[in-house]
């Protein structure tokens, strides 16, 4: 059969040689190889060449390998947060071919609409191309597992909110467990309580394999935790602080945002990291991120328009953490908005870029910290309204059917 | 002719012969030939003449001819070796994977790359129908599993405009 199909599809070949197809006489890595040199769109639209295409493709390591540092392409998704202010919040993927240090000025990046299982979610994290979201009302969360490329979610157990007269403040987090290859989902609720401190609790779901919520032992860490994690190492970090309200809830006295708290995925367990001693008893508006392997930490300082990034260049060495640079934040000088600008760390070549949202200019930011010069990046097809913030994404072509098999989770289609 | 700093520390030119599968030898400087990682670890195992079952005269010839002139590469000619390697990308997808295949055995990371960049440039932004005609693809999928594959990622197959030409 696979001969006569051969024959049919012989028209513009050279004469001199048979007609073959050697696509399927290579060997299945070079054929991933030349995938990764592929835009997301054009691989799946590869899925649909031959079946053993497909295969390759969805393939669980194809996507745990192929992108590397080599790879030519970089990807960040860029979601809207604004939903909260009764605005509709989208999310884009940003496509980088070449490397983001070496983007052009200005330069224009490649970007695909996210598509949300439902409107209006607020983006939790990203992990192994799942992006976790979380729709909030009064009387509980609800967590969405969406896989934008393949267009699958799932639904999440219903997470109950504390008494709904109560105000609280919320922390989620999203991350994977190499060890016991689980995706987890946890969320802090702290009370906010007058005149009194904070009172938190936290709850974990382990997905495909808890039906309901198990509680964490919190003790350790009373405190109101900032709503995104920053994942490095297997570990969930916060900026997390201490305060106490006055009896109309709306000033908050005694803030000190003075630690760090990381949650290990596999171990489920909680600590605390100190923050540069420096930045001990300041006014801080802070910004937790990555680069290379270290947390690293950005400082805004409105009135003289700068960003201090500190790097914590020994995990968990409160010592170790050093003043990187100190970036001019000319461009934001009409900033309106006086907390820290969401920022996210890329290390390529030895070199570690920033990406920096300008929600006043409606671009992203790149800042090189090998050469102390930034580049705007202009988004190709879309203007960025509302808040965006950079999240870290590695696109998955694995089926959700596959990755949750064996489980009671139901995949449904967007 | 390749100057090289990296030959035989007395100063004489150190050669090898590779044979191909045809049976053909081909004597090349040692510091030309070490560009492939598979030949480097046998010359490290003091072999001198390197039998290539899986490389025929042809490929052979071709993959010499991009280590000769990747041997010459130095600061400034840049632009020449750029120009050297799209030229040297232009032959039939039938040399194309000939030669990737016997690269991937040969372990020559930078023809590797040429070669995986060239074949993914002749893919991208090409219809399913093109790319399957470019490479002699057989299309596998009966019509019904082929709509589906296609309705799970309606996105991608939407928009934009896809080049059905064959070059």
């Amino acid at each position: 059969m696979e001969s006569s199909h051969r024959n049919n599809l012989s028209i513009n070949q050279t004469p001199n040689c048979a007609v073959q197809d050697f696509t399927s006489q290579l060997p299945s890595g070079i054929l991933a190889d030349i995938f990764t040199r592929l835009p997301i769109k054009a691989i799946v639209q590869c899925k649909c060449v031959r079946k053993t295409w497909c295969k390759l493709i969805s393939d669980d390591h194809f996507s745990s390998n192929m992108y590397t540092e080599e790879t030519p392409f970089t990807h960040i998704a860029l979601m809207d947060v604004s939903y909260l202010l009764s605005r509709v919040g989208s999310s884009y993927l940003l496509e980088f071919e070449g490397k983001v240090h070496e983007c052009n000025n200005p330069s224009t990046l490649v970007s695909m609409k996210l598509k949300s299982p439902i409107e209006e979610l607020l983006p939790v994290g990203s992990s192994k191309g799942l992006f976790c979201l979380v729709e909030v009302s009064l009387h509980h969360d609800l967590f969405y597992i969406n896989n934008p490329i393949l267009e699958q979610y799932v639904v999440l157990p219903k997470a109950k909110r504390c008494s709904y007269e109560e105000t609280c403040t919320m922390g989620y987090g999203f991350g994977y467990s190499p060890s016991t290859r689980h995706f987890k989902v946890i969320r802090i609720v702290t009370q906010l309580r007058v005149g009194f401190e904070a009172l938190a609790k936290a709850e974990i779901l382990t997905l495909g394999h808890d039906e309901t919520w198990r509680n964490l032992d919190v003790s350790s860490i009373q405190y109101y935790f900032g709503s995104c994690a920053i994942t490095l190492g297997g570990t969930l970090h916060w900026i997390v602080g201490k305060f106490v309200c006055t009896p109309d809830f709306k000033t908050i006295t005694n803030i000190s945002t003075d630690l760090i708290v990381g949650f290990d995925i596999d171990e489920e367990r909680f600590r605390t990291i100190l923050l540069p001693s420096a930045l001990e008893n300041q006014k801080k508006q802070m910004r937790l991120t990555s680069v290379g392997n270290c947390l690293c930490l950005g400082d805004y300082n409105e009135s003289i328009f700068q960003i201090d990034v500190w790097r914590m260049e020994d995990y968990g060495v409160s010592e170790s953490w050093t003043k990187t640079c100190i970036i001019s934040t000319t461009w934001l000088n009409e900033y309106s908005v006086s907390s820290a600008p969401p920022m996210i760390g890329i290390s390529e070549d030895d070199q570690d870029t920033f990406l920096i949202s300008d929600l006043n200019n409606h671009c992203l930011i790149s800042y090189n910290l090998k050469n102390n010069s930034w580049s705007k990046l202009e988004v190709h097809g879309t203007v960025l309204y509302g808040d965006f913030y950079p999240f870290a994404y590695d696109p998955s072509f694995v089926s959700m059917k596959d990755v949750f098999r064996g489980s009671q989770l139901r995949i449904l289609q967007i | 002719m390749a100057s090289s700093s990296s030959s035989s520390k007395t100063g004489l030119k150190k050669m090898l012969t590779l044979k191909s599968s045809d049976g053909d030898e081909f004597e090349l400087e040692e510091s030309i030939v070490i560009q492939c990682q598979t030949i480097k670890h046998m010359v490290e195992d003091g072999f001198s003449l390197i039998p290539l079952q899986n490389v025929d005269t042809k490929t052979l010839t071709k993959i010499i001819e991009y280590m000769k002139k990747h041997a010459e590469k130095t600061e400034s000619n840049k632009e020449e070796i750029k120009n050297f390697n799209k030229e040297f990308v232009k032959g039939s997808f039938d040399d194309q994977f000939e030669l990737v295949s016997a690269a991937n055995y040969l372990h020559i990371n930078g023809l590797m790359d040429l070669l995986c960049q060239s074949i993914a440039d002749r893919i991208n932004n090409k219809s399913v129908r093109a790319v399957r005609e470019i490479f002699n693809i057989s299309n596998d999928y009966t019509p019904d599993e082929e709509e589906k594959v296609r309705d799970e990622h309606k996105w991608a197959h939407e928009g934009g405009e896809f080049d059905e030409s064959l070059d």
